[in-house]
């Protein structure tokens, strides 16, 4: 379990460790320390934005007495293709960096334009992501405290609900498919079990995106079956003859 | 509360809005803005108060934009809050990003920095290190055409002008403008590409 201070302090040490400049995005409860929606974090999710920051990164770590242990990615995730993090921990301290995408989540331009602040440590930047975003990659993990997280988000801040529907169309556009039907699997738990205050609009309108996204895909894989099965049976034929 | 009448209000938008009485909306302003949910803007005639639930954390220095419009008559919109911890943005530092940055508004909110400068060795040194000292020397001459400057030490000059030798192409002031149609002297000077009027200088004085 980490605080804001502790968070603060190990930024520090890690901004003088690092040889070059570093730009990070944080992401979920250590994101919600910076502007006090949140006492402590479970661990620290850090994103950065290429191969090269993320091995700058884990070089300050480990020189910081950090060592580096197996992620645990859910079952769910298990036989998909995700970005899987590097777990790094020092005593109760458990840092989860990502490079680019989180799971089955790309961190986009649009994501990095909504930034809330930006921290400077000597040569690290941690820019805060919007709440929208936060509730937005809370919704690919299977944690129940990440709903609670989610749940305390939308009653304590106006969530811009326009901007969580762009951005679910913007990650569909961009080739992650299931996003939006983990979005879509996620809001409706937190109307149900924790009775958020969720628009009912915008239940409807993701539910209808993501039967879209789903239908169309399917008819992408229904035509492109068509197609192997018609090759194959062409082959069979040439070898007959 | 906050969450509530969260956005950019007067004592009397706010009062119509929650139809509630004047009194009632300052008093309801002030115990937000103890607990840091509201930001003053120093509007007009009247003043604008900024209220948003989310309490950011705003321990450490400032950024780029807000010591600039510490110093400037000409100030910038701070896209969002930037805070620097370890260390603290000097003018002359300043001076140095805002260069980096070539970025138009932020260039010409810059230039009356050079009245603020205390130590111009320093100013020099951080140039050098950022491989601008042609664009920092450039910026001071125009600065001294439109806007009062301290002067600069002449062996500062001298220290600025080296980067000048060592160039082989001309260095840009500002980001996407390749060519100068004023100021073409001090440009020549320094192997630099201004890429602004007099017009656009003229912003300053309207402050």
């Amino acid at each position: 379990m980490v605080n804001f201070t502790e968070q603060d302090e190990l930024f520090k040490r890690i901004g003088k460790m690092l040889s070059q400049k570093i730009e990070v995005y944080l992401i979920g409860g250590s994101a919600m320390l910076h502007f006090r929606a949140k006492a402590i974090t479970k661990d620290i999710d850090v994103v950065t934005t290429s191969e090269k920051d993320l091995e700058l990164l884990k070089k300050a770590l480990l020189l910081l007495g950090f060592s580096i242990k197996d992620p645990f990615v859910h079952i769910k995730y298990q036989k998909i293709d995700v970005t899987k993090p590097i777990f790094l921990i020092f005593g109760e301290m458990r840092i989860d960096i990502f490079c680019k995408r989180i799971l089955d989540t790309t961190l986009s331009e649009t994501m990095k334009n909504r930034i809330i602040a930006s921290y400077e440590y000597h040569n690290l930047v941690a820019h805060i992501v919007s709440p929208e975003d936060i509730i937005l990659l809370k919704s690919v993990t299977e944690r129940e405290g990440d709903r609670v997280d989610a749940k305390s988000l939308i009653q304590n801040y106006n969530i811009k609900w326009d901007i969580l529907i762009e951005e679910a169309t913007h990650q569909t556009e961009l080739g992650e498919l299931l996003f939006i039907v983990f979005l879509d699997d996620f809001l409706h738990e937190l109307k149900e079990d924790l009775h958020a205050d969720i628009p009912r609009e915008v239940l409807k309108n993701i539910r209808k995106l993501a039967e879209h996204v789903l239908i169309e895909h399917f008819a992408r894989e229904k035509k492109h079956a068509k197609k192997m099965s018609a090759k194959t049976d062409k082959r069979k034929s040439r070898s007959r003859q | 509360m906050a969450k509530e009448i969260e956005g950019i209000h007067t004592v009397g938008t706010l009062a119509q809005e929650r139809g509630i009485s004047r009194r009632t909306a300052i008093n309801y302003l002030s115990l937000l803005r103890k607990k840091g949910y509201v930001q003053q803007i120093k509007g007009g005639k009247k003043r604008l108060y900024k209220v948003s639930p989310l309490l950011l954390r705003t321990e450490g220095n400032p950024g780029l934009e807000e010591t600039i419009n510490a110093h400037s008559p000409m100030k910038l919109a701070v896209p969002r809050l930037i805070r620097l911890k370890g260390r603290k943005l000097s003018v002359e530092d300043a001076i140095v990003e805002a260069v980096k940055t070539g970025d138009y508004r932020i260039i010409i909110a810059a230039i009356p920095l050079f009245n603020a400068v205390k130590d111009w060795l320093r100013l020099s040194r951080r140039s050098e290190e950022e491989q601008v000292s042609n664009r920092v020397g450039a910026m001071y001459e125009l600065a001294r055409t439109m806007v009062r400057t301290r002067r600069m030490d002449k062996r500062v000059m001298r220290r600025l002008q080296k980067q000048r030798k060592k160039q082989k192409r001309m260095a840009h002031l500002i980001k996407g403008v390749y060519k100068d149609r004023e100021f073409q002297g001090i440009g020549k000077k320094w192997g630099v590409v201004i890429g602004l009027r007099k017009a656009d200088l003229m912003r300053l004085k309207e402050w």
